[in-house]
């Protein structure tokens, strides 16, 4: 497991998690929908960083499957490209990307033009996520299945989720106080955004599971893996709990005016966003590791 | 609330379940066979061809398999090998599997030809 674990699949491991950050921080900072020229900004580097991530875990993945040591795995990869399905959906994922990088760059003057922009950078991340949902487990039902469709909703929902939440609490942190109706229409935005996708992300997570597990449940308490597994399941819950608070509690003083209940909203966000990036990097930990029970 | 954290963690449990293992294998883990035509392993996910592995090696550790494994197009889970006529003796399968996802698996066991 994680002790005898090369580091390869560690630094496999380090690109995924920023590799899925960064997309939740493009996905997020696009569905808050606020922020101006800063968040156009933050949607670049975040899809930057992520094609960047992309590239660099190429050769690794080609390490891996080839069997090979790093450095002679650039030979590999052109076989990965076009001898497998992890090869098609990695060239799949990185167009995707790339057309999403064009799609929010490109300057356009006419309304029907920037809408059509917004539109295929909107097409151009679903298309990121099918390629992402098709180089996990349920691709080994075949592309376009129901699991990998539904997978692909699930990995949209938890990026977004994820997304705004971080977006809001660091880079577009200064937009909640810089106008005073800003506050209050800022965060029930993000409340709303995030419940939804909250509860599209439970919904086909429930339905992944069904599939995934069968019903079989796995040394949680005594495994390296069952306990990372329970440490990100309190990470989420505690994700959980902060969002509640903040939509019941601090989003009604907002609207009722209470001027402290803004910085305890951006406060309590900070720490929830903190705990997203957990859950995001645990997540990576465990999708590159082999669960206790079947190792 | 507890089932959708409940249901939060089955999910991510579900996705580290992205590696293939043998489920069958023929010769099986310590048995003792006849000479076998040749090795067949059935995993419990779809292999990639061009990066799944199979060999088999004899007590001195020198490869006895000349032909080249292959996975069946027909049933992607089943990856073998064909076998000269082998002679008495303890003989090692090595096996690496690249999941549809491209994770990567290996393992090896022993059989015995008597």
């Amino acid at each position: 497991m994680l002790q005898t674990i090369d580091p390869l699949v560690i630094a496999q491991m380090a690109l995924g998690a920023i590799a899925d950050i960064a997309f939740a921080i493009a996905l997020g900072a696009t569905l808050l929908g606020f922020g101006g020229l800063t968040r156009k900004r933050v949607v670049c580097v975040a899809l930057i960083t992520w094609l960047a991530a992309q590239g660099l875990y190429l050769p690794l993945q080609a390490s891996a499957m080839a069997g090979v040591p790093l450095d002679e795995a650039l030979q590999a990869i052109p076989l990965v490209i076009t001898q497998s399905h992890f090869g098609l959906m990695w060239v799949l994922g990185v167009a995707a990307g790339l057309v999403a990088l064009v799609a929010t760059t490109v300057k356009l003057r006419a309304a029907g033009a920037r809408k059509a922009a917004a539109g295929v950078f909107a097409m151009a991340l679903i298309i990121a996520a099918f390629a992402h949902a098709g180089t996990t487990h349920a691709a080994d039902a075949g592309d376009f299945s129901t699991p990998e469709l539904v997978h692909m909703v699930h990995l949209l929902a938890t990026a977004g989720w994820a997304g705004v939440v971080v977006t809001a609490a660091w880079p577009l942190r200064r937009w909640f106080a810089t106008t005073s109706g800003g506050a209050l229409a800022y965060t029930t935005h993000l409340s709303r955004v995030a419940t939804l996708t909250f509860a599209i992300a439970i919904g086909t997570g429930f339905a992944n599971a069904y599939r995934g597990l069968g019903g079989a449940l796995l040394p949680l308490t005594t495994s390296l893996w069952g306990t990372l597994l329970i440490a990100k399941l309190i990470a989420v819950s505690g994700a959980i709990y902060i969002g509640a608070l903040n939509r019941f509690v601090y989003l009604q003083r907002i609207r009722l005016g209470d001027l402290l209940a803004l910085p305890a909203f951006v406060r309590l966000l900070t720490i929830e966003a903190a705990l997203m990036i957990v859950v995001l990097v645990v997540a990576a930990i465990l999708g590159h590791s082999i669960p206790a029970a079947t190792g | 609330m507890k089932l959708a954290v409940f249901g939060i963690a089955l999910t991510f449990a579900g996705l580290a379940f992205a590696h293939v293992f043998p489920q069958k294998q023929e010769p099986g883990a310590g048995a003792t066979v006849t000479s076998p035509p040749a090795v067949t392993i059935t995993f419990d996910g779809p292999l990639e061809p061009a990066f799944s592995t199979l060999t088999v090696t004899d007590a001195s550790g020198k490869q006895a398999n000349t032909a080249k494994a292959s996975v069946d197009p027909q049933r992607p889970t089943v990856m073998s090998v064909a076998l000269p006529a082998l002679a008495t003796g303890r003989y090692t399968v090595n096996w690496a599997a690249v999941a549809a996802d491209g994770h990567r698996t290996h393992g090896d066991y022993k059989f015995d030809v008597k």
